[in-house]
């Protein structure tokens, strides 16, 4: 379908990596008879400035602990190379933070130097907004009995993540400059009925099993390679540790129903 | 208070609204008459957001205001936005969905802002034809709206009542008359918005915005819906309604927004000018009514 190039020379200024100083900044879009004053350049980067504010609007409703820590200054200009390169395919606004996210990537630390954990807290901070804007879920069912071939459904909000900082235990208080303590955390979120988003740390074990539940495998494959990855024997006390896991996760309403994968039936029926 | 043609004051529902309208009681909301959204807002996601939704959509009239459909772009429009949004229209009242004279992205990059269109016929053919396919595929009837420009993008062969009034006729579409955008465009480009009005097929009017824009130190008015309603946009709403009789007006407020109750009060100032306008339109012959 064809286009007015003013349509082009417009989203050329917007994306541009540098702002545009003058019409000779860009004469190869301009037609022949075509005239930009100063003032016509003026108002088009206005444009410029009222994109690059919403884009970083999306950011600071997003990440904003992350940004406090890293300052505007350098996310502004990781933002102007985000929007100049890519910007974002998508019509929602909140897919802009975790595009941005994964483009900056670990330029953060490999060429900014900034700390480690900033990735982390910044994906930890997209994770809750993710949680709590999970689909959600058709009715639960009860679940009665869980079996060694019983499959467990969770929760459509519930995701598995595991950090190399305490990023989750930071305080919420944007001032807070705190540093996360490292080590090897694996945390379960998910949304409550009350619409709260919950985290709560797991054991080694506990991470393993239900990643494996999380694939859809019944309990007893999921406590077999559990174990085995973590470098356990299945004894009787693996098995008492999962029994709890699963009863906590059963209170707190992270399973929708649960099947049997030998008869396919709910186990409740 | 449901009704699908809802006329009166509504109000432009943020997700920070929501509590304040769940927690309110029914007389304190009486001044608004309906409330409306847009889908992309709350498309595709769950939770606490949607829900509240639908507990305010089983108890007021719900009407849709899009933002991403890109109507002038040369995109081909998405599929899954059009299914997700055609899923989301269903759940509530609206008899008609609405979107800007504008776009959005090209060539698949999406910039989130309302960006002006070259005042073409081309342009207006494309986009006529576009609001065309994008009523078919919503099953529904399409408005579209007026838009702030700051600037005229490249030269135009008409100007924007020519432009709009081509769209109108070649979709067969209702018009969103927005008039802060009107008021923002007059001061910014300094042309008379009376005489723009008196231009604009009024017939085709099926909703009307309100709005307050920000002065940027550059001198020009932006709408960035951050202030209260001017009372030149109070001016024009009193002539518009005056002619058209009974429409849905919306109170749009998006940043610097005050307290519900500061809310709550300008709607009931918007409804006061309404109902004060609707009194003339009442006692007006038949022949100097637009609708």
């Amino acid at each position: 379908m064809q286009r007015e190039p003013w349509m082009d020379t417009l989203v050329h200024i917007i994306r541009a990596r540098q702002t545009p100083l003058g019409p000779d900044a860009f004469p190869h879009l301009l037609g022949a008879g075509d005239n930009l004053g100063a003032t016509d350049l003026e108002r088009l980067v206005l444009y410029r400035q009222l994109v690059h504010g919403r884009f970083w609007g999306a950011l600071e409703v997003s990440i904003p602990r992350t940004i406090a820590r890293i300052g505007a200054d350098i996310l502004h200009q990781d933002l102007r190379e985000f929007i100049f390169q890519r910007a974002t395919k998508s019509v929602y606004m909140r897919d802009i933070a975790p595009e941005f996210l994964a483009f900056v990537g670990n330029r953060w630390h490999d060429e900014l130097h900034l700390p480690e954990y900033l990735i982390e807290l910044a994906a930890h901070e997209l994770l809750t907004i993710d949680i709590a804007a999970a689909l959600d879920d058709d009715a639960k069912s009860p679940i009665e009995q869980v079996e060694l071939d019983t499959s467990l459904q969770f929760l459509q909000s519930a995701r598995l993540v595991q950090y190399r900082y305490a990023v989750h235990r930071l305080p919420d208080d944007e001032t807070d400059h705190s540093e996360p303590a490292p080590g090897n955390w694996w945390l379960l979120g998910y949304r409550d009925e009350e619409y709260r988003v919950r985290f709560f740390e797991l054991t080694p074990l506990a991470a393993a099993v239900l990643e494996i539940l999380m694939q859809g495998k019944c309990l007893h494959d999921a406590a077999l390679k559990g174990c085995a990855t973590v470098g356990t024997l299945l004894d009787d006390q693996a098995l008492a540790n999962i029994a709890i896991l699963l009863d906590d996760l059963e209170q707190r309403g992270v399973f929708v129903g649960a099947f049997s994968t030998k008869s396919g039936k709910v186990s409740s029926e | 208070m449901r009704s699908k043609n809802p006329s009166g004051v509504g109000l432009g529902l943020r997700w920070e609204l929501l509590n304040d309208v769940l927690d309110a009681d029914e007389p304190r909301l009486a001044p608004i008459r309906f409330f409306e959204v847009s889908p992309e807002n709350y498309m595709r996601r769950g939770g606490h957001v949607p829900h509240s939704l639908a507990r305010i959509a089983e108890r007021h009239s719900v009407t849709t205001h899009g933002l991403m459909m890109s109507l002038g772009s040369t995109d081909p429009f998405d599929a899954a936005y059009f299914d997700e949004l055609k899923k989301f229209l269903g759940r509530f009242d609206g008899q008609w969905h609405s979107d800007h004279l504008s776009f959005s992205g090209l060539d698949g990059v999406m910039l989130h802002d309302l960006l002006p269109v070259p005042f073409t016929s081309q342009t207006a053919q494309r986009i006529a034809s576009r609001i065309r396919e994008a009523s078919q595929r919503l099953e529904r009837p399409m408005a579209v709206e007026n838009v702030s420009y700051y600037a005229t993008l490249g030269p135009s062969n008409l100007t924007e009542i020519e432009f709009i009034g081509e769209i109108l006729e070649r979709a067969d579409c209702g018009l969103l008359l927005d008039l802060n955008n009107l008021d923002v465009n007059a001061k910014n480009h300094r042309f008379d918005p009376w005489s723009w009005l008196a231009k604009i097929p009024l017939e085709r009017v099926v909703e009307i915005h309100v709005a307050g824009p920000e002065m940027w130190p550059n001198g020009l008015l932006i709408d960035t819906h951050g202030s209260p309603v001017r009372d030149s946009v109070y001016e024009l709403l009193q002539w518009v309604i005056e002619r058209t009789g009974p429409k849905p007006v919306l109170l749009e407020r998006d940043n610097n927004v005050p307290t519900f109750d500061e809310l709550l009060g300008e709607i009931e100032k918007i409804d006061a000018i309404y109902q004060a306008a609707l009194r003339v339109w009442e006692k007006s012959p038949e022949a100097h009514r637009a609708a």
